[in-house]
């Protein structure tokens, strides 16, 4: 039999609320944990309407006051009319700061188990990067501040990890250092006095060493795009200036 | 069913001959009177001279049971029909339970968690975290209900009591909201490694 309807109006309109609600409430609380279906339909809406706000708001100047910027700046329209005000004057003064070069990139989603309920959904969390409070961010921090206190040197992936999310924040590499030091109190029972833990089960739990040591500092250390798998070799570096590969008989010769 | 489960139903007993296998029968029947044996009771029970018979006539060991040495496992109860074989073994593999062969160690826990997944101890940590430093930061605000710091006896008179019904009390015990276990700490020995 063929499709009476194939367009499913209401449903659309529905999908459309739950991405416009979302947008809302993600700028609003930082990071919202919601099942993975939503969090990756909602994501392109959010990133191109962030994207949108912020290049119209660059184009708006910043001497008018603060409601007149957020009526004038057409790209808010998206956003439900009691959210407007309020989410549109976070973005215009707390994002925009945020992200002063950013084009998009504005979220990340990151996988979570199942939920526990009856659905068994899967979850995961969508946020915006670079914020205060960023589960990514203070997972890693919570990972060198294991690390420091195992007094092992840090791996490839977290080196990795730690540049990304330094990189685009304001005073990243002191504000992450500082992360490190909380999550080594909050987390392991440190105690920065005494310069030890005092937990013991922390302290039991701390014992708990990575299985293959040389990523930490040792022979492994530094191979992160290099095949474990295959034995291969590094490529020789030329001594002279001139490329092995032979031009391309197609370029205009001088 | 193996001699010794029988005899479990007879408590005060024991042989000088059984003590050596007496551990065996203690773990799984936990048994209360142990302590208080009694001789006399021993002389009561065939079941038992005949047990001591038979040690003895087996040079001091003990007869065949079922589950002499071994551990007894699970039977299944009747035998398994074509149909349901079948479906167990070649339905389509999104309707069979799939062994999780993705088990690493969390980096921030030491914990096993699922590969590309977000550990859930460490996600539940930083997320009470945040929550109290969102609180800190007054982005969360508590708003205290009225009436809920009342002394207990103005409660009592303004409120009296009313009766709650079993199912009611069971309800607000909230234990029937699943838990997520606190996961076990990584062993790579315990977990099947795809590639060596």
């Amino acid at each position: 039999m063929p499709a009476l309807q194939k367009f499913h109006a209401n449903v659309a309109r529905h999908a459309k609320s739950i991405d416009k609600n979302l947008c809302a409430n993600l700028i609003r609380h930082e990071y919202i944990v919601t099942t993975r279906a939503k969090a990756k339909r909602a994501q392109p809406t959010i990133e191109a309407f962030l994207a949108d706000a912020l290049k119209t708001n660059e184009s708006i100047s910043q001497e008018i006051p603060l409601n007149q910027r957020i009526v004038s700046n057409r790209a808010l329209n998206y956003l439900q009319p009691p959210d407007k005000f309020e989410v549109g004057g976070k973005i215009i003064q707390e994002l925009a700061e945020r992200y002063p070069t950013r084009r998009s990139g504005f979220t990340r989603i990151i996988k979570l188990e199942p939920r526990l309920g009856e659905d068994k959904a899967p979850m995961s969390v969508i946020e915006l990067v670079d914020s205060e409070y960023e589960v990514k961010f203070w997972f890693t921090a919570k990972i060198v501040a294991r690390l420091q206190l195992q007094n092992l040197p840090l791996d490839d992936i977290t080196q990795l990890n730690v540049n990304k999310l330094t990189k685009f924040r304001k005073g990243g590499e002191e504000a992450f250092a500082e992360a490190v030091e909380t999550c080594k109190v909050e987390f392991f029972k440190y105690d920065p006095e005494t310069g030890s833990v005092t937990d013991e089960a922390a302290k039991k739990n701390l014992e708990n060493l990575p299985t293959n040591l040389e990523y930490y500092g040792g022979s492994l250390s530094g191979t992160l795009l290099a095949s474990k798998k295959f034995k291969t070799q590094p490529r020789q570096k030329q001594e002279s200036g001139e490329s092995v590969i032979p031009p391309s008989p197609f370029l205009a010769k001088e | 069913m193996s001699l010794s489960l029988r005899l479990g139903g007879s408590l005060p007993f024991v042989n000088q001959t059984l003590l050596g296998w007496l551990p065996r029968l203690t773990v799984g029947l936990n048994l209360p009177g142990l302590s208080s044996l009694g001789r006399d009771s021993l002389s009561q029970d065939k079941r038992l001279k005949e047990l001591k018979e038979q040690i003895e006539n087996n040079n001091g060991q003990p007869p065949f049971m079922v589950d002499n040495g071994t551990i007894l496992r699970a039977a299944p109860k009747k035998k398994m029909s074509k149909r349901r074989h079948r479906t167990k073994l070649y339905t389509p593999g999104d309707k069979q339970v799939q062994p999780l062969n993705n088990l690493v160690r969390c980096p921030a826990c030491g914990n096993v968690k699922r590969s590309h997944f977000m550990c859930m101890y460490c996600f539940a940590e930083i997320k009470a975290f945040l929550k109290g430093k969102k609180r800190e930061n007054g982005l969360i605000k508590d708003v205290e209900n009225p009436q809920t710091n009342l002394d207990p006896v103005d409660e009592r008179i303004l409120y009296p009591g009313k009766f709650i019904q079993e199912d009611e009390r069971q309800l607000k015990k909230k234990d029937w909201i699943p838990v997520r276990e606190e996961p076990l700490a990584y062993n790579s020995k315990q977990v099947k490694h795809v590639k060596n």
